[in-house]
């Protein structure tokens, strides 16, 4: 399952193995620079482990906005290779997650620690190595001087939210640096998922950020129906971005009740957060589970809408979206908020291009940024959906993004709902190619989510590769908390709401 | 101030009643407690224990196979592909268990195990203070507890808060697996906890 | 006024002021359009509370123990002078008002070695950030009492309450209320409410007071708690002197119209709290800072 040495394809399209062994390294580094320099994304940068020599395939994922397909480009490298990160900054935390899966080191890379603490995976697919990492146990970037303190948060928090582990070097409130350690939520999914035919895959898929399960879900689908040269019904596929679409209502309505529960807005933290549920409560009627397990099955969905659910879908929507605007309305016409929420947090327009933001909270960078116009997959390619951008990258500019979508999926959902296609087929059945690569983009609710596949002589997945848009993110937060006022980070955190399951896989 | 009591006008009061009033209606496709038995079970078929993904449901030569809620992932595939429908989900949303046994559905199971403990029904039953510690979930057990406290659900009416530090609670409420990476961590905070009168 | 009034009040004082933050509860409830907890929550929150033993980390010294029984104390102790509406307090003496603004310090300042006995880096912060505001917020204290005093020609908190109505029907309200208006701004400050402080948030880094006590556990957090009721019933009592002073010839109506005053500031907190976000922290001296204007405008316009 050699990966491909240069290609280009659509989203979701499958390439053929290749049996050479890839570009040379120079070329590799050139192609990618370039292609970052013309302002392609680097979607996934990993690495495949070979058994016919001492090394390993690096593969890089470059998505092209300009020309709407992805290009692949593979070539080998030994036990160590000269790291991309100090030209391509986008590689920073790839590089890591290489050097701690694999144990093949990016020589200068200039901050080389391990991101999740999780147990180093075996090259020749023996057992891997008994030395278990410490979680949380690695150099800390720390500032020297005089009056600098260091404040360390978590992994436990004090609110409901997921571990994580925070270091701030401070000067009085002032934050002068953020380093963020994670890897607590880490359960090993991509490796479960990639050592083939589990049943339980798709449950896996499906709780690798629970609240991203149709993101995710539709993802890992698309890659099975590429590789199988299955398509689902049109309908099938209008039903999916109706989900898709409600998720991000859902998040995007609690995130912004949740923003303002965070500067102690009490109104429109209750409200957000009520008509969040009644939103979640949506994707259960669709399929009995709040955050859409079940409903995206390979080759389809696992349930339909009967013209009863239909209509009563529409009332439900016509009462939340009345609802959900004049909650949001207050947030923004509250001036004590309004001054929190300015000015705070801010990622300038080339530096989340520099580090490779992707979704809300590129877009609210001014990147646009966004799988469902750049690379349409599913429905996207009949319904567009208008990409929301302001340019000021704060606290504020995400809020704004977020209530610009809400709009937007509030539409396109009643779009689709007032004409659903007809044609009801059943999931067919999955018989996966041998021997080929895929990469499936969708735009999850807090962005661009990349899966990569392979499979083997025997027409199993041999290969899985999950890039879940909070790890392109991560690094964004702690760039935005740079000279920020400590007590603005809660803020600032839940304005990126990043997810730590979806990094830690 | 009076834009605050408009909006607040317009979103109207939202705590249900439940329980003391009805509770409020589940989704068509809810699936709740399974049940099993009530149609007979062809003893030699083993099709609901393959289709299971986790391994939830238990086969015994002879006799009705039992489902482990604890395992459970109510996906639904067992009743799918039982050819007697001797499995079936129902709309009962009481799940909760006092003990790891009791989450075991059996043909014999009978309603809902009983939740009730004395002592914390009498020491906490206006007053109870938790913590809850995430640990390898997917983090919808966390969006889900942030619900309970949202306008609709409103534990806070019982007494039940989630506070910010161990030493404030009555309780843990611990979510997901526990990873290897969150097994120190979770054990700092809770070998500290001692109760003096109970 | 018969001293059996004075006890009266300071026992109302000690069995009311939970009730009080029951009543800031239910007003931000209303407010969001939820049930939420019940008025007497906090009697059941400080009878289970009462019944838990502490929790003591071994790096913690008898310190750690003491500051909230210091808080507590202290707390009490002031509230012996502050007077409820016309009520006299039961302790009063002139110039008490700085035996209320030391003692309360004093209970802080205890808290705050406590907090930092935990060499937590949090309860630093905590701590750090409580003692800078209530730095701020003092002066601002002294000065709106020193114009009530001038105003009155009072020399202790109750001889100035006292006779708070009767100058109010002769010189007009607007010193009275400048005063008054500081002083509630120092309640906001002094007792953690928004838009200085939320008193239920989770988010460890945007704490002030909440900060400070994290570590504090069972009967320990109990006394902690209770003492912020107190102080948030003195305060209370202190504004609601201002803003609605009562007067009747029956000292029953009094002491019933003291405790509405209380009540009614507290609805104002919660009322405040739902209508409006947190200040950022840095914004905080700003606040503070317009309460010393209000206060110091008061005080020209008094000794004009």
């Amino acid at each position: 399952m050699n990966p491909p040495i240069l290609c280009s394809l659509r989203n979701g399209e499958t390439a053929v193995c290749s049996q050479e062994s890839g570009v040379s390294f120079e070329q590799f580094r050139t192609l990618l620079g370039k292609g970052i320099e013309a302002g392609h994304r680097l979607s996934a940068l990993f690495v495949v482990p070979d058994d016919s020599f001492d090394g390993a395939r690096l593969v890089a994922v470059l998505a092209r906005p300009m020309s709407g397909d992805l290009q692949m480009i593979g070539c080998a490298v030994g036990s160590s290779y000269p790291a991309l990160t100090p030209g391509i900054p986008a590689a920073h935390w790839f590089e890591r997650e290489i050097f701690e899966q694999w144990g093949i080191r990016p020589e200068g890379h200039p901050w080389l620690k391990p991101i999740r603490f999780q147990p180093p995976r075996s090259r020749s697919g023996g057992r891997p190595s008994l030395l278990l990492p410490t979680v949380g146990v690695t150099e800390f970037f720390r500032v020297e001087g005089e009056d600098v303190h260091e404040v360390a948060v978590g992994p436990v928090h004090a609110g409901v939210i997921e571990p994580g582990h925070f270091r701030f070097q401070c000067h009085g409130e002032t934050v002068y640096h953020l380093e963020i350690s994670l890897g607590y939520q880490h359960r090993g999914i991509e490796r479960a998922v990639g050592e083939g035919n589990s049943p339980r895959m798709r449950h896996y898929i499906e709780t690798l950020a629970g609240d991203s399960t149709i993101g995710h879900a539709t993802a890992y689908c698309r890659v099975l129906e590429g590789l199988a040269g299955v398509r689902p019904s049109p309908r099938a596929e209008a039903v999916r971005m109706i989900a898709a679409e409600l998720e991000r209502l859902a998040n995007h309505i609690g995130d912004l009740g949740a923003m303002a529960g965070d500067v102690g807005f009490l109104p429109a933290a209750s409200y957000c957060g009520r008509i969040r549920g009644d939103v979640l409560n949506l994707t259960a009627e669709l399929c009995g589970n709040r955050f859409g397990r079940g409903l995206i099955v390979p080759g389809g969905t696992g349930f339909d809408l009967d013209q009863t659910l239909e209509s009563e879908l529409k009332r439900r929507l016509d009462d939340i979206e009345a609802d959900a605007l004049s909650a949001i309305e207050q947030l923004f016409e509250t001036p004590s908020v309004l001054a929190r929420f300015d000015g705070v947090g801010e990622v300038s327009e080339s530096l989340a291009r520099q580090i490779g933001l992707v979704g809300v909270a590129g877009r609210a960078s001014g990147l646009p940024c966004d799988v469902r116009s750049e690379f349409p997959y599913g429905f996207y390619q009949f319904v567009h959906v208008p990409v929301c951008t302001w340019g000021t990258g704060d606290c504020l500019a995400r809020a704004l993004v977020r209530r610009m979508e809400i709009q937007q999926s509030f539409a396109a959902i009643r779009a689709l709902l007032q004409s659903l296609p007809a044609d009801r087929s059943p999931p067919a059945v999955m018989t996966l190619a041998p021997r080929r690569w895929v990469a499936s983009l969708t735009e999850g609710w807090r962005g661009e989510i990349c899966h990569v596949a392979a499979t083997d002589d025997e027409g199993q997945l041999a290969f899985y590769k999950v890039v879940d848009p909070s790890f392109h993110n991560w690094f964004g937060l702690a760039c935005a908390m740079r000279d920020q006022l400590i007590s603005d980070f809660p803020l600032c955190n839940k304005s990126f709401n990043l997810s730590y399951c979806g990094h830690d896989l | 101030m009076f834009d605050i009591l408009k909006a607040r006008l317009k979103q109207k009061y939202r705590t249900l009643s439940y329980p003391k009033g009805p509770p409020p209606p589940l989704p068509a496709r809810f699936a709740g407690r399974p049940v099993i038995g009530g149609r007979p079970c062809d003893t030699r078929c083993r099709r609901c224990a393959d289709a299971c993904p986790v391994g939830a449901l238990q086969r015994e030569e002879g006799q009705f196979p039992t489902l482990d809620t604890g395992k459970c992932l109510f996906c639904r595939e067992c009743p799918g592909v039982c050819p007697t429908g001797a499995i079936s989900f129902t709309r009962e949303f009481r799940l909760a268990a006092s003990s790891r046994e009791r989450l075991t559905v059996t043909a014999d199971s009978q309603g809902i195990p009983p939740v009730r403990h004395e002592i914390a029904a009498t020491i906490f039953r206006r007053s109870l203070k938790l913590r809850q510690v995430s640990a390898g979930g997917c983090n919808a057990c966390e969006a889900d507890t942030n619900v309970l406290t949202t306008l609709a659900w409103d534990i806070g009416r019982f007494g039940i808060q989630f506070v910010a530090s161990p030493r404030h609670a009555d309780g843990l409420l611990i979510t997901g697996p526990v990873t290897r990476n969150m097994q120190l961590a979770l054990k700092k905070p809770t070998t500290r906890y001692r109760l003096r009168n109970s | 006024m018969t001293p059996a009034f004075s006890f009266v009040s300071f026992g109302l004082a000690i069995t009311l002021s939970p009730l009080l933050l029951g009543v800031i509860q239910k007003t931000k409830a209303f407010f969001a359009g939820r049930e939420g907890a019940p008025l007497m929550q906090p009697y059941f929150d400080f009878v289970k509370l009462f019944r838990k033993g502490g929790v003591y980390s071994r790096t913690t010294s008898w310190v750690f123990w003491a500051g909230p029984i210091a808080n507590l104390a202290a707390a009490l102790l002031s509230l012996t002078f502050v007077p409820l509406g016309r009520i006299p307090a039961p302790a009063a003496f002139p110039g008490d008002v700085f035996m209320v603004a030391y003692s309360l310090s004093l209970g802080r300042f205890l808290m705050v070695l406590a907090a930092l006995d935990t060499g937590s880096a949090f309860e630093g912060m905590g701590a750090s950030r409580e003692v800078r505001f209530s730095l701020l917020a003092e002066p601002v204290f002294f000065v709106s009492v020193l114009t009530l005093a001038v105003v009155t020609q009072g020399a202790s908190l109750s001889e100035i309450y006292g006779t708070l109505p009767r100058h109010m029907v002769h010189q007009g309200i607007s010193t009275i209320w400048l005063a008054g208006g500081a002083v509630a701004l120092v309640l906001l400050v002094e007792n953690a409410r928004i838009p200085v402080d939320d008193p239920t948030t989770h988010l460890e880094l945007t704490m002030i007071h909440e900060a400070m006590v994290l570590d504090h556990g069972g009967i320990d957090i109990g006394f902690v708690q209770y003492g912020a009721a107190l102080k948030l019933w003195m305060f209370s009592a202190l504004v609601a002197g201002a803003f609605f002073p009562f007067s009747s010839a029956r000292p029953f109506l009094e002491v019933m119209g003291g405790i509405g005053g209380v009540f009614a500031v507290a609805v104002a907190v919660g009322i405040v709290e739902s209508s409006m976000a947190r200040l950022r922290l840095i914004r905080v001296p700003q606040l503070i800072l317009l309460a010393g204007v209000l206060a110091l405008m008061a005080l020209l316009w008094a000794a004009r």
